[in-house]
């Protein structure tokens, strides 16, 4: 039985893998040029300064922690190149990178995207890219992080579109261990981004059948083998194990990243660690600042997310925050007394020589005062 | 103090729901034990928060040292009835063949791929403070208030709330949900006296376990083999959706999963052998369902027309749910738009076909990685049972319209409401289906079943010794 099973996953997984490499065939030119490198030695330095070294170039962001470098090409099209492959050394984890181009239709006009990950590896499938088309003229990078910092650029590359580099990026996809995001609880795509040209389900559906198929064939052929329903069950069960061991790697990835964070720390400093910490940190000051007797807070933000998370943040005080609506509700209902935590992005605007709260509608309220930050103001109702 | 304190407070839910479900469990049942256990641990995860509702609404307070003393008490007036519960005739166990050297390397894979499923997600859990949207948003927010007020202080919707200028009310974004999920949230700070974003969420792991376990108990009655009730335990955990809920705990939603998976299983283990304590087990799962969700009222009211179909001959059975369909569209349509059912008023759905959100659906179970290969299963087994001619409708035909009609109220959802947005952004599909998820997985170990013993390598369901053989 094991040995029909893995010899109809074997014929199933090369059939796979044919039409698979014939359906990445079509999607390569006929004649595809090879990879191209992006000499270090060669890019123009439009903004930092620069020091070239063994394995690379030395970037110094400029005062305004801006960096900027180019290539110029010559005549490249867009379609015979799949993927940038780019390796980034950096002194500090906070920034920033975006790939930009021109093209020879869109002239002097910059077109760009922000690498997700920030600066380190990079292999950015430029597929995805949907301005990604015609003839490539210009090629760069932009960095964005601390004034004075430096970041070595150790090599880059723009890969040639052929089968091997489909099938490198499609496990490149498969294989990313993608973060923890908001969307988690209602998807897992099993990819690491939703452009990607094949997903594993459907794949793993396919090798299933083909596998089956395989099964069916032996036993069609071979007089001496009788079908077996054990041979079906150990096909399925294994491609279930096999999808099942990707997303254990992933979450296995997570988890460290998660240890990496959070272990170690008491829960309530958890908060104080991550991209939410300065907002956690504000709202904890201003709460401080709130009876907890009953009295009233409104938040208010233009952003939604962050202030439904500042409203979580400043319970078991009583919050008030409406998702959907305006920032505020109508004023006439606010009274003395009451406390508005305004976070940043806001609609409102402070009118500080009057101590005057104006809504973009024109709504009025005096208010003071009580601690203010980068992350938001908090107003006593007057 | 704080880590027997914490102990206490995992394991109350546990025996308080176990001393209960054991009582509705017949002796010598295949996988009793672990019957009980899961669905026990279900079913506690449930009770104790109607415990501190209860006491809340007396006036008592909601201290620990007092919520486990009546939980205690309740537990010794269940251990008693226990062990004064008349022991009916034992079923006849059916032999099963000896557990060869490669099932028990079966069994021992399966076993430590599941351990080291719950415990990847369960260090998530631990280490990680509350995280998705909705928990920070309606669920958390009132435990958070609960636990520093004592006491189970009213949440009024937005408008409420500024006509009576917040005064001894509070608000969120859903004030009306149900509020089991933030009184287990609450039961846990209280134990560990203090507000603590991750421990306070360890209910998700005991849930995501109980259902494991539950499955596992439910599928052996159910008649399976216990490598076949393992490997299909191993891939209803192995979800990549359910292990998410656990790691990314504060949702509602795998409760309500479990709590309808629960009442599926003994709904069909009751309509196989009739016995009075499946059927009620079944009642109270169902019922349960609303103290969850919302949606759990719809998800509910499935078992109507499934009793019908076990109940009627098919005839009737026909004549009856063709008459409820009749008048269910004509209640649609004569109904005041704005009368309120379950949360949700009719004119608020805006019922019309949304034609893009059935690619949104579709793709959530046959192209994105959700639930790995059920739907492909589920599209085999069925054409396969039917084919075969073990799908019989003695042995399915309750559960199967269960879940028929839970299948089409979700189509109705997410194609014929305003909801159809959250099939074409993802942004709910994958949730909601994740309350059907565990009953259509057990569905397919059913289908399974019959189908494997058609091929003489499992037992016959059909052939499943009624209550009272010898």
């Amino acid at each position: 039985m094991l040995r029909l099973a893995t010899t109809s996953l074997l014929c199933g997984a090369t059939v796979l893998l044919a039409a698979v490499y014939l359906y990445f065939a079509t999607l390569t030119p006929a004649d595809p040029p090879r990879d191209k490198v992006l000499d270090p030695a060669l890019a123009k330095i439009k903004v930092g300064r620069v020091s070239r070294e063994d394995g690379g170039l030395r970037l110094t962001l400029d005062d305004t922690g801006l960096g900027v470098l180019l290539w110029s090409l010559p005549a490249v099209r867009a379609t015979d190149y799949l993927l940038l492959d780019a390796s980034f050394r950096q002194s500090s984890s906070a920034t920033t990178l975006a790939l930009f181009w021109k093209t020879a239709k869109t002239g002097n006009t910059l077109l760009h995207h922000t690498l997700p990950g920030g600066v380190g590896p990079a292999l950015q499938a430029l597929v995805q890219l949907g301005e990604w088309q015609g003839v490539i003229t210009e090629l760069g990078f932009v960095i964005r992080g601390a004034p004075g910092q430096t970041i070595v650029l150790e090599s880059a590359q723009l890969i040639a579109s052929t089968p091997y580099s489909w099938f490198r990026y499609t496990l490149d996809e498969w294989l990313a261990p993608g973060e923890w995001s908001h969307s988690s609880i209602n998807a897992y795509y099993g990819v690491g981004s939703r452009d990607a040209v094949l997903y594993p389900l459907p794949l793993v559906g396919a090798l299933l059948v083909l596998s089956l198929v395989s099964y069916g064939l032996i036993v069609a052929v071979s007089a001496r083998t009788r079908f077996d329903w054990r041979v079906p069950a150990a096909l399925f069960v294994c491609c279930w194990i096999g999808l099942d061991l990707l997303w254990q790697g992933k979450l296995l990835d997570r988890l460290r990243n998660t240890h990496s964070d959070f272990a170690g720390l008491a829960s309530a400093d958890r908060r104080t660690v991550g991209p939410e910490a300065p907002l956690f940190a504000f709202v904890g000051a201003a709460k401080q600042r709130i009876a907890p007797d009953g009295t009233r807070v409104f938040v208010s933000s233009a952003d939604e997310y962050i202030g439904m998370r500042g409203a979580y943040y400043l319970y078991p005080r009583n919050v008030y925050w409406k998702r959907n609506g305006p920032e505020l509700p109508a004023w006439r209902r606010l009274r003395k007394g009451d406390y508005l935590l305004v976070l940043a992005p806001t609609a409102l605007r402070f009118d500080r020589q009057q101590n005057i709260l104006v809504a973009p509608r024109g709504e009025r309220v005096a208010v003071e005062v009580e601690t203010s930050s980068a992350v938001g103001t908090l107003y006593r109702v007057m | 103090m704080e880590l027997v304190k914490l102990l206490l407070a995992l394991s109350l839910p546990l025996v308080l729901g176990a001393t209960c479900i054991s009582l509705l469990t017949r002796s010598g049942t295949a996988g009793r034990a672990a019957a009980v256990a899961g669905n026990g641990m279900l079913f506690g995860l449930i009770l104790l928060p109607l415990l501190m509702r209860l006491l809340d609404g007396f006036g008592v307070g909601l201290r620990f040292h007092v919520i486990v003393f009546f939980a205690a008490g309740l537990i010794v007036v269940l251990v008693a009835a226990n062990s004064l519960k008349r022991r009916g005739p034992t079923p006849v166990a059916i032999p099963e063949p000896a557990l060869t050297a490669m099932h028990r390397l079966l069994i021992g894979l399966f076993l430590v791929l599941l351990g080291l499923r719950l415990l990847s997600v369960g260090l998530e859990l631990v280490w990680r403070p509350l995280f998705p949207w909705d928990a920070t948003m309606h669920w958390a927010t009132k435990a958070r208030v609960w636990f520093d007020a004592g006491g189970l202080v009213p949440f009024v919707e937005e408008s409420q709330w500024l006509r009576l200028g917040g005064e001894g009310v509070y608000t969120d974004h859903h004030p009306g949900y149900p509020v089991t999920i933030p009184l287990l949230q609450l039961w846990l700070s209280l134990a560990l006296d203090r507000w603590d974003e991750s421990l306070m969420n360890l209910p998700w792991l005991l849930c995501c376990a109980g259902l494991a376990i539950a499955f596992y108990g439910q599928a052996r009655a159910a008649g399976s083999t216990a490598l076949s009730a393992l490997i299909f335990t191993y891939m209803l955990v192995s979800m990549p959706l359910i292990g998410s809920h656990v790691a990314l705990a504060g949702y509602a939603d795998l409760f309500l999963g479990a709590c309808y998976c629960a009442a599926l299983m003994a709904f069909h283990n009751w309509s196989l052998r009739r016995e009075t304590g499946q059927a009620l087990q079944a009642l109270l799962f169902a019922l349960c369902c609303p103290l969850i969700k919302n949606e759990g009222f719809f998800w509910a009211l499935t078992f109507i027309p499934a009793l019908v179909v076990v109940l009627l001959p098919l005839r009737w059975a026909l004549y009856v749910l063709y008459g409820t369909f009749v008048a269910v569209v004509l209640a649609l349509v004569l109904i005041p738009p704005d009368f309120t059912i379950a949360g949700h008023a009719l004119d608020e759905l805006r019922l019309f076909y949304r034609p893009g959100a059935l690619a949104g659906v579709l793709a959530s179970f046959w192209v994105q990685d959700n639930w790995h290969l059920l739907g492909y299963l589920l599209l085999a087994l069925l054409p396969i049972s039917i084919l075969s001619g073990s799908f019989g409708r003695g042995a399915y035909g309750g559960i199967t319209t269960a879940l028929l009609a839970a299948v089409l109220l979700f189509l109705s959802l997410f194609l014929f409401t305003r909801y159809s947005l959250g099939a074409l952004r993802f942004t709910s599909v994958g949730r909601i289906s994740l309350h059907l998820v565990p009953g259509l997985m057990f569905y397919c170990l059913l289908l399974w079943n019959g189908v494997s013993a058609r091929a003489g390598l499992g037992r016959d369901p059909d052939t499943m010794p009624a209550v009272g053989a010898q």
